[in-house]
């Protein structure tokens, strides 16, 4: 039976896997700016909630509130102040950049709070759990699981039913258009950075709540993000999550073969996954490939 | 694959401030009395910048991964040396060997991502390999291995790898020197610059670039091996350390890609200020995380590459400059 649960608590972190992945993915579509420090980001944003919850009286929910107002004014400052100098078809200054930020990040934390092992504490509801069909399953996990479907619910929502939505896919698609429609391309950019970082920091405070955190857990984060951005495709939420969801499943369940296997089997499905695609496999007939 | 043409001639008058640096440096590096150990890893980390800038300046293959050539040199050499008997000094060719084949078949599995999907897959493999090394019980697991003691002999090892490290620093610098103004480096020049150009006009884009690969890999797996054989002791999360990444990618970027110069440079600039930042510890990485920012916001070209486009300077050069060019040539 502990497969199954495995499998189940797998496809659950592989929600959250999904928002790593559609934050960098937004990013990457939009501005082509390839963020280095997104895992970064989104250890900042668990520390930044264990911060608030630890020296103010706020509750979980407020918490949240303030964590994502804090992301998207970080997500916007980074991008008009730095990240819009460098946009452009070349994207190794972003990266190196990014890159720089990590570093800074990291290192800002480690001074901050200590290079210590931390989560965020929920109180009671980490030991809830439900039994369904012999399978037990974590009331956290679950709720967690839904709240990052919420999220990409909105985003699909945002992206394609409101103005700021559409802004932004054309941006993607063609800036120079946009412009002639008086927008301001640099908003623009602003705005989707700041979106794409209250993502990850979402999912960076709800991956703090169900499991422990250290300054170094960054790059970690980034290599999952990254490899459920390759593996579900660039540019579509379903891809994302469906390769969050892939990612998840195939990380808890080797970890359940092999305990001290970290992100090994990740990398690993990563790989294979890689390879397939260059190989051009699919399942449609070769005539219907496009 | 000629690496040097009939109609190349070495001109004296290109070479010679080469020359002259290279002795200054090796003499600097020899008199002054600073710490042998902290001038070779000098040495090896400038060898390790200079094999990176060949693919990062040179074909725009941005790596976030070298750091897997580093351990898996590190790695070939003790398991070598402590499985085989083999001589230490002579298992740095194994090391070469093992680091060619690896970027051999990483290459299988990258050679058609560009960009960030390159950066990036290349920075999984690597970590890839930190975790099973770290698994491999044969290998020492993630205890890591100690080099046979009666492999060296102590009263000559010390000045053995530090001539090893020196060698290796001078043979890149020229190797690379050597190569960048053969017909390879040329093709390597246009197919940064445009790669669709390049291979209209005949160049054998893939192969050119995974040349580049391949050679960086090689001098980054030497280095490795040599640093730790000259520490005696690896494991996977030193080897296989991002750390070893960001050095490399900050002496490059600082110092200016896609120049001979600027590694030079930003070598001297990186170690320069660890030495002075000693005691300052996490302050000090926060500093260089900030300095790479800075000067890619607003010397995009690195340090040398400011230089030089004011100066017109060029110490190491691999281009005709337009008003040297004469009709003879």
């Amino acid at each position: 039976m502990s497969i199954v649960e495995a499998f189940i608590n797998g496809l659950m972190v592989g929600g959250l896997y999904g928002l790593f992945g559609l934050g960098l993915a937004l990013a990457f579509g939009i501005m082509r700016v390839v963020n280095i420090a997104h895992g970064e980001f989104i250890v900042l944003a668990a520390y930044l909630g264990v911060s608030l919850l630890t020296l103010t009286p706020l509750p979980l929910p407020i918490v949240v509130v303030c964590v994502a107002a804090a992301a998207f004014a970080l997500g916007w400052v980074l991008q008009a102040a730095i990240l819009n100098r460098v946009v452009g078809p070349n994207p190794v200054p972003g990266m190196v950049i990014t890159m720089g930020l990590s570093i800074v990040l990291r290192n800002a934390l480690v001074k901050i709070y200590g290079s210590n092992i931390r989560s965020i504490d929920v109180g009671a509801l980490q030991d809830w759990g439900i039994r369904i069909l012999g399978v037990s399953i974590g009331v956290l996990p679950l709720l967690i699981f839904f709240a990052a479907i919420m999220l990409f619910v909105a985003t699909n929502f945002l992206l394609t039913r409101t103005t700021v939505g559409r802004a932004f896919r054309a941006a993607a698609d063609d800036f120079e258009i946009l412009e002639t429609l008086g927008y301001d391309r640099r908003t623009v950019y602003s705005a989707a950075m700041g979106l794409a970082v209250t993502l990850s920091a979402l999912a960076g405070l709800l991956l703090a709540m169900r499991s422990s955190f250290s300054p170094f857990s960054g790059a970690e984060r980034l290599l999952i993000a990254f490899e459920v951005v390759i593996i579900g495709g660039l540019g579509s939420l379903r891809g994302c999550f469906l390769g969050g969801l892939f990612l998840g499943v195939v990380q808890v369940v080797g970890l359940r073969l092999n305990p001290n296997s970290g992100p090994l089997f990740g990398h690993l499905a990563f790989f294979v996954v890689l390879l397939a695609k260059q190989m051009n496999f699919s399942i449609r007939p070769a005539w219907r490939r496009a | 694959m000629r690496l040097f043409r009939k109609g190349v001639h070495v001109d004296v008058k290109a070479i010679l401030p080469m020359i002259v640096i290279a002795a200054g440096l090796t003499a600097g590096a020899l008199l002054l009395p600073v710490d042998r150990q902290l001038v070779m890893e000098m040495l090896l980390v400038f060898a390790m910048a200079q094999g990176w800038n060949l693919l990062c300046g040179y074909t725009g293959l941005l790596s976030f991964g070298h750091h897997a050539f580093v351990g898996l040199g590190a790695y070939a050499l003790f398991l070598t040396v402590n499985v085989l008997g083999a001589s230490p000094y002579l298992s740095l060719g194994v090391s070469a060997v093992v680091c060619a084949l690896a970027a051999l078949v990483m290459a299988l599995l990258l050679h058609r991502l560009r960009d960030a999907y390159f950066s990036i897959g290349i920075w999984v493999l690597a970590d890839s390999l930190r975790l099973v090394f770290g698994q491999w019980e044969w290998a020492g697991s993630s205890r890591g291995v100690v080099l046979n003691a009666s492999a060296i002999d102590p009263a000559r090892f010390a000045n053995n790898v530090f001539w090893l490290a020196l060698a290796l620093a001078l043979t890149t610098q020229i190797g690379i020197f050597t190569l960048l103004r053969s017909r390879i480096g040329i093709a390597l020049m246009a197919i940064r610059d445009n790669e669709h150009g390049a291979a209209s006009v005949g160049i054998a884009v893939s192969r050119n670039r995974l040349a580049a690969f391949v050679i960086s890999a090689v001098i980054c797996g030497v280095a490795g091996g040599l640093y730790y054989l000259s520490v005696l002791y690896v494991e996977p999360s030193g080897g296989f350390d991002i750390d070893w990444q960001i050095k490399i990618l900050f002496i490059v970027i600082v110092g200016g890609a896609g120049t001979l110069e600027g590694p030079v440079l930003g070598t001297l600039v990186y170690f320069g200020l660890r030495e002075l930042f000693r005691d300052a510890g996490d302050l000090y990485l926060i500093f260089q995380g900030a300095t790479a920012m800075i000067v890619m916001l607003l010397a995009p070209s690195g340090i040398w590459g400011s230089i030089q486009s004011r100066t017109r300077w060029r110490l190491f050069p691999i281009r005709w400059a337009a008003e040297l060019a004469s009709p003879a040539e």
